[in-house]
């Protein structure tokens, strides 16, 4: 029993990262760009977060660095992308690559450590304790005590993310973009803007998630420390159409089961293998979605 | 300028890098209240004129005066201020949008940061009722036919209380039932205050819908007069510039022996499993004659093509002089019959290609002389071959290396026939092959058609366009629910009993 509450425990944050950045790159997937680049901006954050907290000695200042980091990537994108036109998946390989290399070489250079930096300057995000919740034996504890932006993450960012996608004359006119970008200019509105306001949510949202991986899960930086986390994150907005609930879905398994690999580890099992299990888990579930769509799909047919 | 002018558009020049002239001080005035067409043909400027006026294209000299008032229109959005609208040729819908959402987009009502259709509705409803549009709101756009997307074209305009509506080639995509329908609903538009303004090559409807008329030829003003006592022959000649022949001279036929025949083609339609696409259809046509196949697009005359061309499979056999060709491979097939498909750019041509490219191909593997027995392509030959469909059907470009894309519809559609045209086969398939096309290329494009028919060819042509169907037909098959509904000599029918058949009345052979 305790086992299980460890593992769901664990489990909530360890969604975070990764549904930040989905939900970040389902702006830019309504927008109809081919945006990859979540990686980049989750390790990028992850990164100047914990400089910025290393420097001041605070959390918000890191999750200022964090966001401002993310942001900068994203600008670089959006120059790339939008303004010289070059092809989003090359440019969104390129800023990953050089993200990898850059942080692993400034961690090297500035603080002179290999692997990873830990050190009692750098300060996590406050953990909440929520009143009553608190009390409620089992659902407390799973509940209780995480870093302040899981909060924010679940109960605000995910339903404001589907009211402004699908509610408000913003997401109207995104998706739009998304399906025919001539439409959009044709009504007197800059697709190039909209596509622009996309890339700056991502990084936004990268940002946070980023700075949630190395400030609010743990308290330090390792080299490729978003090990993937971007890429699958990806994936999942791809198979799940951008539908923001199915998104949250999947994120929570992607977070259970590497819960549960954390905790095989204890018993022996290499943590390559346990590794694996977040990503395979994702993989079936996008399987198991996408057959039961298509099955729907030939229903409706007959 | 008199009283009722509306808007002027004066000595507009429009000059694209570095020196081709596409407008050549134009001068047009529009009436308020008035249906105005412009027509002209490929490239004579209308298009470019219109653009200009809707804020597309910034002229190089010339302004445009609304009720005598200067006005500067550098966009879009600017024109739909001065309420002024156009309805492109290509829509500019969501297809995964429902109408309304489509109408507001832009322009969405809001309450408390939301989006609120809801208090469109209303709007939206009086428009639909003054007007008498029957659209549902709610359904998306993919699940509403091409005519009803075109309303839905008009309905923006008109919920963005759009005063002028500019409409470019409206009629290109629809039916002939659903021109007299939009036709209707312009008058209707025009009745309550509205001008229109209605660009066009299709002489018919200009003359009937017009008030007044303007002819543009080669990015210059010819003249405009008032829609009276004027035909068809002067709008074709003020247009090409000489006199165009409106019908084409053609000889009695002289039908020989039977050369194709379908016998019971049957195909199941794909999603529906009770419609068939095509039903029973059989017919034969002898060499040196003309079978024109009429119906309402989606009655199962495109699939016919496809049939014959093995391109989708259908029950049933084809026949070419007496052999069956049913199990044959489309490229098996190519070798024996000519066609020219109703999608120029999808099916005819590779638009990325050159011109060269796109007139060598099929030739590569059916003709010797460009090619050697290892099918490694003869340079020589290959431009040789090109410069021959350049020079032999009329094709204005800068040389056979051009892309085919950047040619203009007619042209591409001249190289496509003429590769199919210099086949040496003796059955052609032409699926709409002057949809789309000015007077000029259709005149050309339709006696060439003929003289196929004069060297005892079998012809077999698929159009939407009965004028075109008349011209060229020796014997004519209607088809509707994919079935042959009726089959008769040109001579013993009329375009209004074809018009019947084709709508599924009159005709005691189809059913429902």
């Amino acid at each position: 029993m305790n086992l299980i509450i460890e593992i769901l425990k664990s489990a909530l944050p360890a969604s975070i990262p990764i549904l930040l950045a989905a939900l970040g790159g389902l702006f830019t997937w309504h927008a109809n760009i081919f945006n990859i680049s979540m990686e980049g901006m989750l390790l990028t954050s992850a990164f100047t977060s914990v400089v910025g907290s290393y420097l001041f000695e605070s959390w918000w200042i890191g999750l200022l660095f964090g966001v401002a980091g993310s942001l900068a990537v994203s600008l670089l994108f959006a120059f790339f992308v939008l303004k010289m036109k070059t092809g989003e998946f090359i440019t969104g390989i390129a800023i990953n690559t050089f993200v990898a290399g850059a942080t692993t070489y400034y961690l090297r250079q500035l603080f002179d450590v290999k692997g990873s930096l830990m050190d009692p300057r750098i300060v996590a995000l406050p953990k909440w304790n929520i009143p009553i919740v608190k009390d409620i034996p089992v659902i407390g504890s799973i509940i209780n005590g995480h870093a302040f932006p899981l909060y924010l993450t679940f109960f605000i960012i995910v339903p404001l993310v589907y009211v402004i996608i699908y509610k408000t004359p913003f997401g109207l006119r995104l998706r739009a973009c998304g399906y025919d970008a001539k439409v959009i200019d044709s009504v007197g509105i800059k697709a190039e803007r909209l596509k622009f306001i996309s890339i700056m949510i991502c990084g936004a949202l990268c940002g946070v998630g980023g700075t949630f991986l190395s400030l609010g899960i743990m308290r330090m930086f390792t080299e490729n420390m978003s090990n993937g986390r971007g890429w699958i994150s990806l994936a999942i907005i791809i198979l799940s159409l951008g539908n923001p609930v199915k998104v949250f879905a999947i994120c929570i398994i992607f977070g259970i089961t590497e819960g549960l690999g954390l905790t095989l580890q204890q018993v022996n099992i290499p943590n390559q293998i346990t590794d694996m299990l977040p990503y395979l888990a994702v993989l079936a579930a996008l399987y198991i979605n996408s057959r039961q769509s298509k099955k729907k799909e030939l229903k409706v047919k007959n | 300028m008199d009283q009722k002018t509306y808007i002027q558009m004066k000595d507009i020049v429009k000059v694209y890098p570095p020196d081709k002239i596409a407008l050549n001080k134009v001068s047009v005035e529009i009436d308020a209240g008035e249906i105005h067409s412009i027509i002209g043909e490929n490239g004579a400027g209308k298009s470019t004129l219109m653009k200009v006026l809707f804020g597309l294209e910034k002229a190089n000299e010339g302004g445009i005066f609304m009720e005598g008032d200067k006005v500067n229109i550098s966009t879009p959005q600017e024109a739909v201020k001065m309420g002024i609208g156009m309805v492109h040729q290509e829509f500019m819908l969501i297809s995964e949008y429902t109408v309304i959402e489509n109408i507001v987009l832009g322009d969405e009502p809001v309450r408390k940061g939301l989006l609120n259709l809801n208090a469109s509705r209303v709007k939206l409803e009086k428009i639909m009722q003054d007007f008498k549009f029957d659209i549902p709101l709610d359904a998306k756009i993919k699940d509403i036919s091409i005519a009803a997307q075109q309303k839905v074209e008009i309905v923006k305009l008109l919920f963005r209380d759009v005063n002028t509506l500019i409409l470019d080639e409206p009629t290109a995509v629809l039916a002939p039932q659903e021109t007299d329908e939009l036709f209707v609903l312009l008058r209707r538009i025009k009745s309550q205050g509205k001008t229109i303004i209605f660009i066009s090559h299709k002489l018919n409807e200009v003359l009937e819908i017009s008030d007044r008329i303007t002819v543009m030829r080669q990015g210059q003003h010819i003249w405009t007069k008032d829609n009276e006592n004027l035909t068809k022959a002067d709008l074709a000649n003020a247009m090409v510039g000489r006199s165009v022949m409106m019908t084409v001279d053609k000889k009695p036929a002289v039908p020989g022996e039977v050369i194709l025949k379908a016998d019971n083609l049957t195909m199941q339609n794909v999603n529906v499993s009770h419609k068939k696409d095509l039903d029973q259809v059989s017919f034969e046509i002898h060499s040196g004659e003309i079978l024109g196949v009429a119906g309402v697009e989606g009655n199962g005359q495109y699939e016919l093509v496809q049939a014959i061309m093995g391109l989708a499979g259908a029950e049933g056999s084809i026949y070419i002089d007496s052999q069956d060709i049913s199990g044959l491979s489309v490229k098996e097939r190519r070798k024996l019959i000519a066609y020219v498909p109703q999608d120029r750019k999808r099916s005819g041509s590779s638009q990325e290609e050159s011109i060269l490219m796109n007139a060598i191909m099929t030739h590569h593997y059916v003709n010797d002389a460009i090619s050697n027995k290892w099918g490694i392509l003869k340079g020589r030959q290959c431009r040789e071959m090109a410069n021959r469909v350049i020079e032999g059907y009329q094709v204005s470009c800068q040389g056979a290396d051009m892309n085919i894309g950047s040619l203009s519809g007619g042209n591409q559609q001249k190289v496509i026939v003429g590769r199919e045209f210099e086949l040496d086969s003796r059955i052609l398939v032409v699926d709409q092959p002057v949809r789309g096309l000015d007077v000029g290329s259709i005149e050309y494009i339709h006696r060439r058609i003929v003289e196929k028919r004069d060297n005892g060819e079998a012809v077999l042509l698929a159009s939407a366009d009965l004028d075109e169907l008349f011209n060229l037909s020796d014997r004519i098959i209607v088809m509707y629910n994919g079935k042959i509904v009726m089959e008769k000599n040109i001579e013993d029918t009329t375009k209004e009993e074809v018009g019947a058949y084709m709508l599924g009345a009159g005709g005691e052979k189809g059913e429902d």
